[in-house]
């Protein structure tokens, strides 16, 4: 069910393209993350009709118009639930831990937060889209873990892997450096505002995380594993 | 010698009255004259399937005392995006119509149509004793039309059934006005929104959607009897949503959105444990035991409960905590739930009252086994795809499930079903064990899909279902299928009411074996077939005797189509074409869309530039 087959779009060269970069900015910036220029692989459709387009809310678009014959809900559902993990054949459940920011607030409004910040986790070069919940995780190594383990990296390997994000202004910084619980408010404050997205980037592998969440906000997450 | 024998007008009326369905009451209307006469005055319920297969005056006419209507506009096939925005289905002129008429009239039910905000308020102005608005489906309106209807209507048991884009921010403010008219309402009132399509929340700012609108329920009101918010996007106010179930003890009906928190489900079912349906929020939260205990406990205490959907997000170790009630449990929705097939296992097998199972295809081969061995009773199964798009198969579900089920329901009567391969030899088993079903519709989601086993069409499998289940009402095909299987539905499905086709069949043969053989058919949709026009041109007469004939991306000309037309004055013949007017090509060409259906209206005044009605004769005589 995780099996997206997408159509990646080759990307530029220059990653500064895809990525936004503020290149004039004394602190790190991505060409120095990045070892080299990650690798797509450009995926061929299975069948002719088979048309998937990179469209944001249109992930999996219908190839034939009307077919199957699920109404608007359930196309909705299907898009919302895809990556999960609970019934593929991948022993790591997200469900690991569950977490949840409980905000208890006084009663007359709104008591818990929603902490669903479902990300939906593609890897250029692979078809298999993943979703992570970034509110089940409390810390970076967590997250790394996670995202490690989805994607295949072993686990010896994890020492030399670390996590770096781009922030508005541009400046790529060590996630580490700053609490989770910042950044993952930051990542709320986001969400509500609807600006511009905080950008993990992955230099070996770039990872564009679409966070698809139930009032159709949506922010571009790049993670990014260092070696 | 011959005597006539006739009771009092009023007597007859008086029997007539037990009289509810609408088939019998057009077969008493049929005996004699006047037996049509004191029909017509006091019927009371009107049911038209076809908005434009009858004008409002011409309703009004003859059953001048209705207080209840039910009206269907846009054919089924809308659902799934086939019919263009804007093609019709306007009710505008019924209720303008009818606020003339109909001053008493206390019930509207509108399924696919279009409702503008003048009409809501003209319904609120115009019925001094409007009581029930049951919008399906419809699209049109805003929340200010909501609002007229609050705040006019003077009597309770509204009932909304919304599917729209609204703006989150103007629906709190609905709720405020219906609300704050509950409170002088004596009878009950039933507050239902399901299929809220989507809630525009572009421009809204998200702290806004506090789900304060609950709170607006003043405390002296009692009288909830429904409430559903299951597709509600934002939260609500969870202590408002208990003080409500605390004070309403006539609720039957609760139905949650996602946002509703598992750990506060215990809670909100203490304060309703009359409760016989329930659609839980969010179905996982951190795993505690005493959460888990509190939750069964909550659950033990729902003695009437029969009901259960919802079920978003489950952690399948909090299934457990529905237990005490499967044994009385006779519905189950969970087709929105993603469970592996062990826990679904689990929970089916603990439900042997179960009548009806809608799930998604994570039940796999293995779940549908234990359903067969668990839930004798059941009547209708829907298995619906977790994947649709997906090209290849996620789970392990295939035709043995539906055979399972079939072996061991022997009262299954329905059945919708999802997958991705079939055989003939397992529709003609399916077939063969259950005679006694009325619905059966298979999706196989790759078109034009063969018996996997064999590489033969599937028409004798379908072939068999029509043999051996003689009271089928409505059929849907799929797979790769030939003529050969519309000459079997021709020869068997002697009741088959509702058939719809899609990418089957060789040529007009296979139309023309349904046309000429279905004796009871009402309703065919058909895309992305070969038919063309000859079968529809033979079996012309036939459409006369149906509601109504869809096909789309089939064969069919312009040219027979406005032969069709000419010659068929009760039938409209609607060519629907977004490429331009039909006559800027070839007669020949085959037209985009196709909806014919019959009227005693004449064609409509009310369509899209992408519609054309074929002109009849007596029409083009006028020139």
């Amino acid at each position: 069910m995780e099996l997206q087959l997408a159509l990646a779009l080759p990307i530029p060269t220059n990653p500064s393209n895809l990525l936004h970069l503020n290149s004039t900015h004394k602190k790190r910036t991505f060409s120095q993350l990045l070892d080299h220029a990650p690798q797509t692989l450009t995926l061929l459709p299975l069948t002719p009709n088979h048309n998937i387009t990179k469209n944001d809310h249109d992930e999996d678009v219908e190839a034939i118009v009307g077919w199957p014959p699920v109404n608007y809900l359930r196309k909705k559902l299907r898009v919302d639930n895809c990556g999960d993990e609970v019934v593929g054949n991948n022993d790591h459940m997200l469900r690991l831990d569950h977490h949840r920011h409980h905000d208890h607030g006084s009663d007359g409004v709104v008591e818990s937060k929603s902490n669903t910040l479902y990300v939906k986790v593609k890897m250029e070069g692979v078809g298999i889209a993943r979703k992570v919940d970034l509110g089940m995780h409390q810390s970076f190594q967590t997250l790394k873990e996670t995202l490690m383990d989805m994607f295949g990296k072993c686990n010896p390997q994890s020492n030399t892997y670390e996590l770096a994000y781009q922030d508005k202004e541009g400046d790529w910084l060590h996630a580490e450096d700053v609490p989770w619980r910042q950044v993952h408010h930051t990542i709320l404050i986001l969400k509500k505002n609807n600006q511009n997205p905080v950008k993990f980037i992955v230099p070996r592998i770039i990872i564009i995380i679409r966070i698809l969440l139930h009032i159709h906000c949506e922010l571009e997450f790049v993670f990014s594993l260092k070696i | 010698m011959a005597y006539t024998f006739s009771f009092p007008e009023e007597v007859l009326e008086h029997v007539f009255s037990f009289i509810e369905s609408e088939k019998d009451r057009n077969a008493i209307s049929l005996v004699c004259k006047s037996w049509y006469e004191i029909e017509r005055w006091c019927r009371r319920r009107v049911f038209v399937g076809n908005c434009y297969a009858v004008s409002p005056m011409m309703v009004i006419k003859r059953f001048p005392e209705v207080r209840s209507i039910a009206l269907k506009g846009k054919p089924h096939f809308a659902d799934f995006n086939l019919v263009p925005e804007g093609w019709g289905g306007y009710v505008c002129p019924w209720i303008a119509a009818m606020a003339c008429a109909f001053p008493w009239l206390e019930e509207i039910r509108l399924k696919r149509m279009v409702i503008t905000d003048e009409s809501l308020e003209l319904i609120a102005k115009s019925f001094k004793n409007f009581k029930v608005l049951v919008l399906t489906s419809c699209e049109g309106f805003t929340t200010d039309g909501l609002a007229a209807i609050a705040a006019n209507c003077r009597f309770a048991s509204f009932i909304f059934l919304i599917s729209q884009v609204l703006n989150l921010l103007d629906f709190n403010f609905v709720f405020e006005l219906v609300l704050n008219k509950g409170h002088k309402f004596e009878s009950k009132l039933c507050l239902c929104l399901v299929n809220l399509r989507e809630l525009d929340l572009q421009e809204s700012e998200v702290e806004d959607l506090s789900g304060h609108w609950l709170s607006h329920f003043p405390d002296s009101y009692t009288s909830l009897v429904s409430l559903n918010i299951s597709c509600l996007g934002n939260e609500v106010s969870l202590s408002s949503l208990e003080r409500l179930l605390g004070r309403c003890p006539n609720l039957q009906t609760l139905r949650l959105n996602r946002a509703v928190p598992l750990d506060r489900l215990p809670n909100l079912l203490r304060r309703c444990p009359q409760l016989v349906e329930l659609g839980t929020g969010v179905y996982s939260t951190e795993m505690r035991p005493e959460v888990f205990s509190n939750l069964e406990a909550a659950f033990s205490g729902c003695k009437q409960l029969k009901s259960l959907s919802g079920f978003w997000d489950v952690l399948p170790s909090y299934l457990p905590a529905v237990y005490p009630i499967c044994s009385r449990l006779t519905s189950l929705n969970l087709s929105y739930a993603i469970v592996q097939s062990s826990d679904l296992i689990k929970l089916i097998s603990q439900c042997p009252s179960l009548l009806r199972l809608w799930v998604l295809d994570y039940i796999e081969d293995a779940g549908l086994y234990a359903l067969a061995a668990s839930c004798k009773d059941l009547r209708e199964l829907r298995v619906f795809p977790s994947d649709p798009f997906g090209l290849e198969p996620n789970v392990a579900l295939t035709e043995q499930g539906l055979v399972s089920v079939s072996e061991g329901c022997p009262k299954l009567q329905s059945v919708l079903y999802f997958c991705r391969q079939m055989s003939n030899a397992a529709l003609n088993t399916i077939a063969r064990n259950r005679p006694n079903l009325t619905r059966f519709r298979l999706c196989i989601i790759e078109p034009r899909t063969p018996d996997y086993i064999t590489l033969e069409p599937l028409d004798s499998g379908f072939g068999a279902i029509v043999e051996h289940c003689k009271d089928l009402q409505r059929l849907s095909l799929s797979g790769l299928l030939t003529d050969r299987v519309f000459e079997y539905i021709g020869t068997y499905g002697k009741k088959l009411e509702m058939l719809s086709v899609a990418f089957a069949g060789d040529s007009d043969l296979g139309l023309h074996h349904v046309l000429s053989g279905c004796d009871n058919l009402r309703k065919l949709e058909i895309r992305d077939c070969p038919f063309g026009d000859k079968a529809l041109l033979a079996n012309a007469a036939k459409l006369e005797t149906m509601r109504s004939l869809w096909m789309s991306s089939c064969s069919v000309s312009y040219g027979a189509c406005k032969l069709l037309g000419q010659k068929m004055p009760r039938l409209n013949v609607e060519v629907i074409d977004e490429r331009g007017p039909p006559d800027s090509r070839p007669e020949s060409c085959p037209v985009e869309k196709l909806y014919i259906y019959r009227t005693i209206a004449g064609p409509r005044l009310d369509m899209p530039g992408f519609v054309w009605t074929m002109e009849d004769d007596s029409s083009l005589g006028l020139e």
